[in-house]
């Protein structure tokens, strides 16, 4: 109804000159508003392409070192190999970096989109449970095999880091396929935010046509 | 979804994993490369199994096969997302001349050659190395925001409906 009314003082044809002034006035979006509007479409496309762009990264990463990295882990001289190899900066350093960093930007994302559409604001929300998921994998899971792997002495027999290895292989997978589901949970709330932005920017200016 | 849309997002998606795998060689693999010959010694027995060009030679051309497919879908319909995506595979091509040209060479120095060079060339080939990924990184990472901004185009384009950002054929 309040469109209707909307539309009709938009298009009427008033019948003097400072009635019109007066109805265009009451219809037209103030300063404020349009201001407000010209930087949040932007914003809430940037918040939502970051962390596609750190869950990319991830995902790249993460495959990398399932393709590269774990096929190497063939035996203790190949893991003696492997710590000797990382001295400086270990592979760790860089997911505990990254992690972090993509998990703000999903938090950031749901943010700046908790408004306009309910279906993106779950989609985000249920990227960061994801990947929250992914972190607690990781510290449970992951950190006890990689002090086996990477920390402890190497003592045990062979058998017993092959299936070290194959766990942490198999875990690595479920990582994998977690941020795979994540980062299709962004993209599709970032077509949509595009769509959603663009629609906004048409009636803006739509609107600005009638003035 | 469509053709035009899905063949942007499988290419953005990919050429986002090499920019991951890239940065990731960069920060942990390059710094552990300094302290040759021992540090090249442990590499090589490390990657006895698998190397990272393994990885690249399968992951490099996908992205490029997509950004071909991607510039293919969405020739006709938006003249400048064509350019942004030519734009984009001209720079994924340009990464691999990149690593053709300057980084095997390198490559051979480091992880195949005998190490019989004095340890502060091996330091200085590892140190060059790097600086070229950093090139190699921002190549891709350009490469990736153009396929980024067609990808926003392009669903600005395709909206279901009556309200389009602007008819394909306006956009001529």
């Amino acid at each position: 109804m309040k469109t209707a009314i909307s539309h009709s003082t938009q298009y009427a044809t008033l019948p003097d000159a400072s009635g019109c002034t007066k109805e265009y006035s009451a219809n037209r979006p103030s300063p404020d508003l349009v201001l407000e509007r010209s930087w949040r479409g932007p914003l809430r496309l940037v918040s939502s392409f970051l962390p596609l762009l750190l869950l990319s990264m991830l995902f790249g990463a993460s495959s990398f070192q399932l393709a590269v990295d774990a096929p190497n882990w063939t035996g203790v001289p190949a893991l003696e190999h492997y710590r000797a190899f990382y001295p400086v900066i270990n592979p760790g350093t860089f997911f505990q970096t990254l992690l972090p960093a993509a998990l703000l930007a999903l938090l950031a994302a749901l943010v700046c989109n908790w408004r306009p559409i309910p279906a993106t604001r779950w989609r985000l929300a249920a990227a960061l449970a994801v990947m929250i998921l992914v972190g607690v994998l990781t510290f449970t899971f992951h950190f006890p095999r990689n002090k086996i792997l990477f920390g402890d002495p190497l003592t045990r027999p062979e058998a017993y880091y092959h299936q070290v290895i194959t766990e942490w292989v198999a875990g690595d997978y479920v990582r994998l396929a977690m941020i795979f589901i994540a980062i299709a949970l962004v993209a599709v709330s970032m077509i949509r935010i595009a769509r959603d932005t663009a629609s906004r920017e048409l009636s803006d200016s739509n609107t600005s046509g009638v003035r | 979804m469509n053709l035009r849309m899905i063949s942007t997002a499988i290419a953005l998606a990919l050429s986002a994993m090499l920019l991951g795998a890239g940065v990731y060689e960069s920060v942990v693999v390059a710094p552990n490369l300094q302290g040759a010959p021992s540090s090249l010694e442990h590499a090589r027995g490390y990657y006895h199994a698998t190397n990272p060009g393994m990885f690249f030679r399968v992951l490099s051309p996908g992205t490029q096969i997509f950004l071909l497919l991607a510039l293919v879908c969405n020739w006709a319909p938006i003249p400048l997302t064509r350019w942004r995506l030519a734009g984009a595979l001209a720079l994924a091509i340009l990464g691999d001349v990149v690593t053709f040209k300057f980084h095997y060479p390198r490559n051979t120095i480091l992880f195949s050659g005998p190490l019989t060079l004095p340890a502060a060339d091996l330091n200085r080939v590892a140190s060059e190395w790097a600086a070229g990924n950093y090139v190699r990184i921002a190549v891709i990472l350009i490469a990736m925001v153009l396929v980024m901004v067609s990808m926003i185009r392009i669903a600005r384009d395709t909206i279901p409906g009556e309200h389009r950002y602007s008819s394909s054929s306006s956009a001529r």
